[in-house]
């Protein structure tokens, strides 16, 4: 491997160990248990480990001395504590600011106040903690050491097998050369077995200092000859050892199935990082397991191994999004060619129509296979937001934790980045807003400590993500005395959940008492809803006043490419989107009636949906006036239905949906145009937009 | 040289440095875009109407597999319409990393000007707002009226145009 | 040809019958010796110090001693303690 992919495979996987591991800090102040501790050892080692390998010596030092700390938390001398996870998130970032920045005087102080404040928290341990920076920059990174054993003859009396002491003393660092001296051993026919004759002179490279060797010896160095002597000094290292940093995961999938132990996979992990041997060669030599469950955890590696790249695709959605264009301009181009198949004779037109079928069926499975490749998991978006929750609540004085749920559930690419500040908006919302403070929770007779949960599903063709916090709940008394304020509505009008929902949308919006720093004017509902309608998403408010909020936010599936039903008002075609519609009908001249105050209404099977003139609302010509002797299109969103006003229904195809910039119209019923088979351009409506619209 | 010398001859080349500009018509005017900014020039085409949009957006246009927005200068410009000739184009420009069509009465050609011809146009000089002018050059004998096209087709102040005109109705 | 079938808890404990087991089959006419490891996972010192000496003596008397079955742990074992070369 070259310098560079070292580097920039450490990168990748340094960032992926620093989230878990704030993730794991996180849970660790909540739950101490002896599991999350181990963890964070094992990823601060394999940090440590990696750095050394990759060439960031400072890093490398400074993970060290965290990794003492953490010993010293692993074996109870240390307790968890809020100070101590205030330190440890603060040296993550440290890590990550070393790692992705370059070294400049800042950190270096840093590095000295850190380091002596870690002095602080294990002033027992042997190793100096203490160190100086001066001792941190001169030291090497690896260190070569001579080691002589010859041990004594009776020695297996002893029972102890030097061979086993041999190879705990190389699973230290690497054997760069090795002799076994049996000029002792006696013929044949003249040797006892049962004594020992060989010697031998190792020369092992390893990050460990001395100490580390000695122990290996620990019980035999006093009546053995056994010699270690430091040669460094003759050595340089210019080459860095591979490492084979994904490999570990073999380790870890084998200690999940209980086939070998944690502190097994430890010495693993340790001998593979400096030997670079297989994990699977190193496990099997220690004895930890034999081969067939290797092989078939390698198996498993593969496969998972292949999930594990999903979730770090990178920036290859360029491409992507060129498949996907290129997609597009084959769906638009075989609606041209079935406008032509059907204006050819039956016999042709029939062949051609069949041959298109085909097609057609190709396209659709290609374009999900494509949306296939781009859909990641949503569960790092949600955790990272832990440290978030865990900040800002700390800086309101609120206890609240984050429930994670759905983390599997898989979305766009394209579409987790773009609702990731949105949700951001959400949380902020919720832990301002709608989590109360301590005080006011028990007074309510709640647990002290919210709950916000970030739950995510798939249903019908759609993902579904849910912030629910169990706070306070919209104070609808509130908002009622805001848009009375605001002009918005008369002082004894009666509104619904529907129009309340509208009200908090709106830009400027804000029942909240204080301005916070934080968020103060209704932190930009309205901003948040603009950005999850540009992909084509909708937002919904769930409300029990004191129980909580619930915000739903439905995305479709699939980004660019639907079924859309083609209708005719005059001159001008619109698409409405074939999933929202409910059904088509051409209605009677009694089952349309005017509300007073609201408008006409339509009767459709015992339910009065308010009825939409398109031509009206869109201030175009249409051949139509009277419903009865047009058509009406009902169409639904969420839980809200309306009934939209058409000439004709013109037909269903496969569309591709261009978006339409922000400037271009006011109105939210239009969210996107199409390209037909004849190149003119076709609106799109946006149901949910035009729900909305209807209701103001 | 010294610094201040310097400064003063990257500033004097910087003025005498040629740009490309296209010009076109509108009303009696000659207007000029940065050649630059440009991307194409196509005749005019079908344009979809979309609603509730400000006047002078008249709709939407298929420029290869993408919607583009176009938008009529004379409209822009609030100067009295006249019906699409066969000279009638749409220029697409790219402002802010969108494109943006402007219809205009027709193309002329595309000239070289300096930047020191180039000159601050008094406030009542031209019958456009003066925001949107960069500043006027003389091309030969015709005069010729720079625009800033980052300014008149911005989006915050097209929506804001939007929204007067909404409000105007 | 008989191989030697290595138990699989061969260690010190079980060196001496092997030693023996060793000295018979050195001293027979046989120009290839065969030691089968297929049922050990791992071995202790004693046992590659005695096949050491045994491999020691086939040379001189031109046997080729041939392993079987020897897993990766134990090859790595016998690369060790210099019975295999390292390659």
């Amino acid at each position: 491997m070259s310098e560079n992919s070292i580097r920039d495979v450490f990168l990748e996987e340094a960032k992926e160990i620093l989230r878990h591991l704030e993730a794991d800090l996180i849970q660790l102040e909540e739950n101490p248990d002896d599991e999350v501790v181990h963890r964070i050892f094992r990823y601060v080692h394999t940090i440590k480990g990696s750095s050394g390998i990759a060439g960031f010596d400072e890093v490398y030092e400074f993970t060290h001395r965290l990794e003492n700390l953490l010993d010293a938390v692993r074996n109870k001398k240390v307790p968890v504590e809020k100070a101590l996870v205030d330190l440890l998130l603060e040296s993550m970032d440290w890590v990550a600011e070393a790692i992705y920045e370059h070294a400049n005087a800042e950190r270096k102080k840093f590095l000295d106040e850190k380091v002596a404040s870690f002095g602080s928290f294990s002033a027992k341990e042997g190793e100096a903690v203490l160190a100086r920076t001066e001792n941190v920059q001169a030291e090497k990174p690896a260190n070569y050491f001579l080691v002589r054993a010859s041990f004594k003859p009776t020695i297996f009396e002893n029972g102890i097998d030097p061979l086993l002491i041999l190879e705990d003393l190389v699973s230290l660092g690497s054997v760069e050369h090795r002799r076994v001296h049996f000029d002792k051993l006696p013929a044949l026919r003249d040797m006892d077995p049962e004594k020992c004759y060989l010697e031998w002179t190792i020369l092992l490279k390893t990050f460990h200092p001395r100490q580390k060797l000695d122990e290996a010896f620990l019980f035999v160095k006093d009546d053995n000859d056994i010699s270690i002597e430091d040669v460094t000094n003759d050595f340089t290292d210019s080459e860095r050892r591979a490492g084979g940093i994904q490999e570990r995961k073999v380790g870890e999938i084998l200690v999940r199935r209980g086939v070998i132990t944690e502190e097994e996979l430890d010495t693993v992990l340790s001998i593979q990082r400096e030997t670079n041997k297989k994990i699977g060669d190193i496990i099997v030599e220690k004895g930890f397991a034999d081969e067939k469950a290797v092989q078939q955890a390698l198996g498993d590696q593969n496969r998972i191994k292949s999930r594990i790249q999903a979730t770090t695709v990178r920036v290859e959605t360029k491409k992507l999004d060129t498949l996907l264009n290129l997609l597009g301009e084959i769906v638009i181009s075989q609606s041209s060619i079935a406008r032509m198949a059907e204006e050819l004779e039956e016999e042709q037109g029939y062949r051609l129509k069949n041959a298109l079928y085909g097609m057609d069926r190709i396209t659709r499975e290609f374009q999900e296979q494509i949306m296939a490749i781009r859909m990641i998991p949503i569960g790092p978006t949600f955790e990272q937001f832990r440290r978030f929750v865990r900040d800002v609540a700390d800086d309101v004085h609120k206890e609240i934790r984050l429930d994670i749920r759905g983390s599997e559930t898989e979305l766009d690419k394209t579409v987790i980045e773009q609702i990731s500040d949105p949700l951001k908006h959400m949380i902020r919302n919720a832990i301002d807003h709608g989590i109360e403070t301590p005080q006011e929770r028990q007074k309510a007779g709640k647990k002290p400590v919210g709950t916000i949960t970030l739950n995510a599903y798939h249903q019908e063709g759609n993902v579904f993500i849910e912030i629910i916090d169990d706070g306070r709940g919209l104070d609808r008394a509130a908002i009622r005395r805001k848009a009375v304020e605001r002009g918005l509505i008369k002082g004894d009008e009666e509104i619904n959940d529907r129009q309340l929902q509208e009200f908090l949308f709106m830009p400027g919006f804000s029942t909240a008492e204080q301005v916070g720093e934080l968020s103060g004017r209704g932190v930009g509902m309205d901003v948040v809803r603009t950005n999850i309608e540009a992909l084509r998403g909708t937002v919904e408010l769930f409300s029990e006043p004191g129980k909580g909020t619930t915000i739903r936010i439905k995305l479709p599936l699939t980004l660019a490419i639907i079924e859309g039903m083609l209708v005719r008002v005059g001159k001008n075609v619109y698409i409405i989107p074939l999933l929202s519609i409910v059904e088509s009908l051409q209605p009677v001249r009694d089952s349309i009636k005017t509300v007073e105050g609201k408008g006409e209404v339509l009767l459709v099977r015992d339910e009065y949906v308010p009825l939409v003139r398109l031509y009206q609302h869109f201030g175009i010509d249409s051949d139509f006036t009277n419903p009865w002797e047009a058509l009406v299109v009902v169409v639904e969103s969420g839980t809200s239905r309306i009934g939209i006003m058409v000439d004709d229904l013109v037909g269903q195809q496969q569309i591709v949906i261009k978006s339409l910039d922000n400037f271009i119209t006011k109105s939210r019923a239009l969210s996107g145009a199409a390209i037909m088979g004849d190149g003119t351009v076709a609106l799109i409506i946006d149901v949910h937009g035009m729900v909305g619209e209807i209701a103001t | 040289m010294n610094a201040a010398e310097n400064k003063k001859a990257a500033h004097e080349s910087a003025e005498q440095e040629m740009k490309q500009y296209v010009t076109f018509v509108i009303g009696n005017e000659y207007y000029g875009v940065e050649v630059l900014k440009v991307q194409e020039i196509i005749g005019m085409t079908q344009i979809v109407h979309v609603p509730n949009s400000a006047d002078f957006m008249k709709g939407v246009i298929n420029l290869r597999g993408t919607v583009v927005p176009v938008v009529d200068m004379r409209t822009r410009f609030r100067m009295p319409e006249r019906e699409y000739d066969m000279f009638t184009v749409i220029i697409i420009v790219e402002v802010k990393n969108r494109m943006i069509g402007m219809i205009v009465d027709s193309v002329s050609d595309v000239v070289d000007m300096a930047e020191s011809s180039i000159q601050e146009t008094p406030h009542f000089a031209a019958k456009i707002e003066t925001d949107y002018i960069r500043g006027m050059g003389q091309v030969d004998d015709k005069l010729v009226i720079i625009l800033d096209i980052d300014k008149i087709l911005s989006a915050s102040d097209l929506e804001k145009m939007g929204q007067d005109a909404e409000e105007s109705k | 040809m008989a191989a030697i079938v290595l138990p699989e808890d061969v260690s010190v404990k079980k060196v001496k019958a092997l030693h023996a087991e060793l000295l018979n089959a050195v001293d027979n006419d046989e120009n290839e010796m065969v030691i089968d490891f297929s049922a050990v996972k791992r071995a202790d010192l004693a046992v590659y110090q005695v096949l050491l000496a045994c491999a020691r003596e086939c040379r001189e008397k031109k046997k080729v001693v041939k392993i079987k079955g020897a897993s990766s742990t134990v090859k790595e074992q016998m690369k060790f303690c210099g019975i295999l070369r390292s390659n």
